[in-house]
């Protein structure tokens, strides 16, 4: 569906020229809800905006449906207007001298995929009432709400029955109820209409709700890309593990692997733990023991076998209504535990903990040749 | 025993300025309302002059005929050149931005001056070249027309007006240009059915500012007085008429008449920017637009740059060197080579003198009344939160609709009516208060800007932490103004070297200025003196322009009019 290869794009900030994208590979197949997420100036947006054919690349290729889009090597690059696409903008990018119908309709009207202009009305009265936004019709769009903006930009989009639809942070201009609201609608609505999605978000629980396939970016690479539950059970690495979620990182080094599941000695003792597919843990190497502070269990049940186990001391709790989350010390290594609210420990008390082992993974720490540029790509 | 409050400083500087800007809209009124200076009966005798004219209503057409002639000039430049420098990869950005703000600083008149010396019917130097002078018949070129009124003071308001879109076109939000292509619509139905609209009230922004303008604008037609009069024309006769008694009836109720007009320009400005303003503000975060890649269309664009430097700058310049040099204006040809000589440099210094002290001293007097005025006034109007903020703030707004020959008619006839106490009539100190007054619009406009653009929890932390407002004032407020008041200060310099208007209607006979000993020596026929002190006027202007240019930075240039 769509294929991008070795897509390098770079920006001039001043004299410098810095880069945005760096090789990426990606594979999206059709009917997918494809998420780009990651930090700001990871380049996700850069990467969407490539898709769009808002930036040139210096270096690579985009197709969509085996249709070449862009390619650097041959100069081939098709302008906007002509790429069987839509695009859902973060600021909405209401054309505001129009009102809800002729922002609809516009692109119907005056674009490339114009349609019968008897048909017009029609079309734009449909994806209208989809989203529920019929009664808005002939209102000015600089009178909407922000959520009802988001869905005329929508509605503008989906007009076009496109091949990919585009949606840069779509959800980020608005407040956090109405976000998780629509996130639910928004993944069943690209189900219903069956529409290939290439989402950009830098909010992982946006990503992991909506995604078919998550590809978690940094510094210009795709570092990950699986479906949601891989991406947070099994993280390739530090930068995975410490964006898509909170994740306890224990310093450690690799005493035995092998593919799957792997030994790690750290100062509280040797624990097993799984490991993310296709990745390589030479032993003696550096390495984290990684395990999500729900999946800790304190304290230990009594059966628990002592190799699972370690010692620490509380040091903080906080109540957060539905959890309580305690703060601990095993050593000199900080631990965070999230436990159900009832669960009562004394500061100050020492414990036993118990770290399931297909709950704990070996997590290569981030490379540091990678470059950490965090200049900003626009989201 | 109650000690002063040193804020009361501040508004009374206001005070003083806003009463300066009182007199530049009530001395008309004054003036147009009392008959041969007599300040104790009122009658609307002039009024009934006026308007009993036969020719007035043909003064009138001609005149929106100047305004709307020379804003369709200045649009049909300033709009590409403004596109160009905001939002495209054209080569000579730099180039172009540096003529714009030197072509700022060459005086109207002296433009005008070098045109009636290349197309006046009798002895054009085109028209000579061509052999084709009134004496031998049908002149080539007539410059004492409407039309070309209107190309020449089209072509000089275009840097102002480039600058002014600037903004506008920067501040476009990008993603809704990119929202159309990715949505299938070609380029140009995009830029016609996105961009423009958006861009209209902008655009129609700069015209009606520069309408009013070109309306009352003076330095073109002292010079190039064009057959049948335009407003202007009918106040300037009215102050020197034949038996050389001012008729200050028939000038006040014109004035009044051109005020009106202004006045009408500038509501329907306002109002149509309050109604804009709905498309103004949408939420999320907008995008900067990227830059247009003009490819082969770079040499359109150079070729439109030419057109306008040669015809505005260049042609001018060009002129006043060749003038300069020659003992009376002729074509160049070998015969005159043998006349060229210095002598008109020469001269020119020797006449410079006593001008130059006078404008210099002019400028001082003008840069510190309409500076200080100007803060105090920006301060009281967004900061003080005082109930005369709003009043204040619209005075100052209609202001600049008070054309510079009402602004000087009006300290006319008030330093006619305040003479026995005040002596200023024939002074210096009378152009300096009613340039000061001019100025003090534009300078309010400028530091109003900007001091928007500082956040006021600058001041309240200082304020919070035990700062008396005074203190607050000094200590926060001016230093961060100082950017702004420096630009002012410069531009205000410049601007007030040049003028023409207030200083040739205000008759400094004994106090020449600069500008005025231009127009004598043009009008006394010693063209080589005029053109050379022209030259020098214009070197040390450009310079000044752009030295303040160079020291407030090239990146935001223009955010306020400037003519």
């Amino acid at each position: 569906m769509i294929t991008v290869r070795g897509l390098t794009a770079t920006y001039r900030l001043g004299r410098d020229t810095v880069t945005a994208l760096d090789g990426v590979d990606l594979d999206v197949e059709p009917g997918q809800v494809f998420v780009l997420l990651g930090p700001s100036g990871c380049g996700k947006t850069t990467l969407l905006r490539c898709l769009a054919g808002l930036e040139t690349p210096v270096a690579g290729q985009i197709e969509i449906d085996g249709i070449p889009l862009s390619d650097a090597a041959t100069g081939l690059f098709v302008p906007p207007e002509d790429r069987p696409l839509a695009m859902v903008f973060q600021s909405y990018a209401m054309w505001p001298h129009m009102s809800v119908f002729d922002n609809v309709a516009f692109p119907l009207k005056a674009g490339r995929r114009r349609l019968p202009s008897n048909e017009v009305d029609g079309r734009v009265d449909e994806v209208l009432s989809l989203l529920g936004i019929d009664h808005l019709s002939a209102r000015s769009v600089t009178t909407l709400s922000g959520g009802q903006q988001q869905r005329v930009g929508l509605a503008r989009a989906i007009a076009l029955r496109p091949r990919v639809l585009l949606m840069d942070e779509p959800l980020s201009n608005l407040d956090f109820r109405l976000q998780v609201e629509l996130r639910g609608q928004l993944r069943a609505l690209m189900h219903e209409l069956n529409l290939t999605t290439v989402h950009v978000t830098h909010n992982q629980a946006e990503a992991l709700e909506m995604g078919d396939r998550i590809a978690v970016m940094d510094a210009g690479h795709v570092v990950q890309t699986d479906d949601p539950e891989s991406i947070y059970h099994r993280p390739v690495d530090e930068h995975v593990a410490r964006f898509v979620g909170d994740m306890n990182l224990i310093p450690g080094s690799v005493a035995r692997w092998s593919e799957g599941t792997a030994q790690v000695q750290t100062a509280s003792g040797m624990f097993l733990a799984m490991t993310a597919e296709n990745i390589s843990l030479p032993e003696g190497a550096r390495c984290f023991l990684g395990i999500r502070p729900a999946d800790l269990v304190v304290p230990a049940p009594t059966d628990a076998p002592p190799e699972t186990c370690l010692t620490a001391t509380v040091t903080d709790r906080r109540f957060q209504g539905d959890r309580m989350m305690f703060g601990l010390k095993a050593g000199n290594d900080p631990l965070e535990i999230s436990t159900h609210h009832s669960v009562r420990l004394s500061v100050g008390s020492e414990v036993r903990v118990h770290i399931p082992p297909d709950s704990a993974i070996a997590v290569k720490p981030s490379p540091q040749t990678r470059p950490t540029d965090q200049s900003d790509d626009g989201d | 025993m109650t000690r002063l409050n040193p804020l009361s400083l501040i508004y009374g500087g206001a005070l003083i300025g806003l009463t300066f800007i009182v007199i530049s809209l009530a001395g008309n009124i004054v003036g147009s309302l009392t008959s041969d200076t007599q300040f104790n009966r009122f009658t609307l005798d002039a009024y009934s002059r006026l308007l009993s004219d036969p020719g007035l209503p043909a003064t009138l057409l001609r005149t929106l005929a100047l305004g709307f002639g020379s804003i369709s000039v200045t649009l049909a430049f300033a709009i590409p050149f403004a596109w160009l420098l905001a939002r495209t990869d054209f080569k000579w950005k730099t180039g172009l931005f540096t003529l714009l703000a030197a072509k700022l600083a060459i005086p109207g008149f002296i433009t005008a001056m070098a045109y009636v010396w290349l197309f006046n019917p009798s002895a054009g130097l085109v028209n000579a070249l061509l052999g084709q002078t009134n004496y031998t018949g049908e002149p080539a070129f007539d410059v004492y027309q409407i039309k070309w009124l209107c190309l020449l003071q089209g072509l000089v308001l275009v840097p102002g007006a480039a600058f002014m879109l600037i903004p506008a076109l920067r501040n476009l939000d990008g993603s809704l240009e990119e929202a159309a292509r990715v949505a299938g619509v070609p380029a140009w139905k995009t830029f016609r059915h996105i961009v423009m609209p958006l861009l209209a009230p902008g655009i129609l922004a700069v015209g009606v500012f520069y309408f009013v303008v070109a309306v009352e604008m003076f330095d073109f037609v002292a010079i190039i007085a064009p057959p049948g009069d335009v407003l202007v024309l009918t106040i300037y006769e009215a102050l020197n008429t034949v038996d050389g008694l001012p008729d200050y009836g028939l000038a006040g109720a014109a004035g009044v008449l051109l005020f009106a007009l202004s006045a009408g320009a500038i509501l329907f400005y306002v109002r149509f920017l309050r109604q804009a303003k709905k498309y103004a503000v949408l939420g999320g975060k907008r995008r900067d637009p990227g830059l247009v890649r003009l490819g082969k269309w770079q040499r359109a664009a150079s070729a439109l740059v030419i057109l306008w430097v040669t015809l505005s700058v260049g042609l001018p310049v060009v002129t006043l060197l060749w003038v300069a040099v020659v003992p009376f204006i002729q074509p160049p040809t070998f015969a005159a080579l043998d006349s060229v000589s210095l002598y008109g440099f020469l001269d020119g210094l020797a006449y410079l003198r006593e001008p130059l002290t006078n404008t210099a001293i002019v400028m001082a007097g003008t840069i510190s009344m309409a500076l200080t005025f100007a803060i105090c006034l920006t301060w009281v109007v967004t900061r003080s939160r005082s109930t005369i903020a709003p009043w204040a703030d619209a005075l100052v707004f209609l202001a600049p609709a008070v054309p510079a020959i009402v602004t000087a008619t009006a300290f006319q006839v008030m330093g006619i009516a305040v003479y026995q106490w005040l002596p200023l009539y024939g002074t210096l100190w009378l152009i300096m208060a009613a340039m000061g007054t001019r100025m003090l619009a534009y300078c309010t406009r400028t530091m109003n800007a900007a001091a928007l653009q500082i956040h006021p929890e600058l001041e309240e932390a200082a304020w919070v932490a035990g700062l008396s407002r005074w203190r607050t004032f000094t200590g926060v407020f001016l230093p961060l103004m100082a950017p702004a008041i420096f630009y002012a200060a410069l531009m205000v310099g410049m601007l007030a070297a040049r003028d023409l208007t207030l200083p040739l209607i205000m008759n400094s006979a004994g106090t020449p200025l600069v500008s005025v000993l231009i127009f004598d020596l043009q009008t006394n026929g010693e063209t080589a003196s005029a053109a050379a002190v022209a030259l020098y006027m214009i070197v040390v202007l450009v310079l000044l322009a752009l030295t303040a240019r160079r020291l407030t930075g090239m990146a935001e240039p223009g955010l306020e009019p400037t003519r």
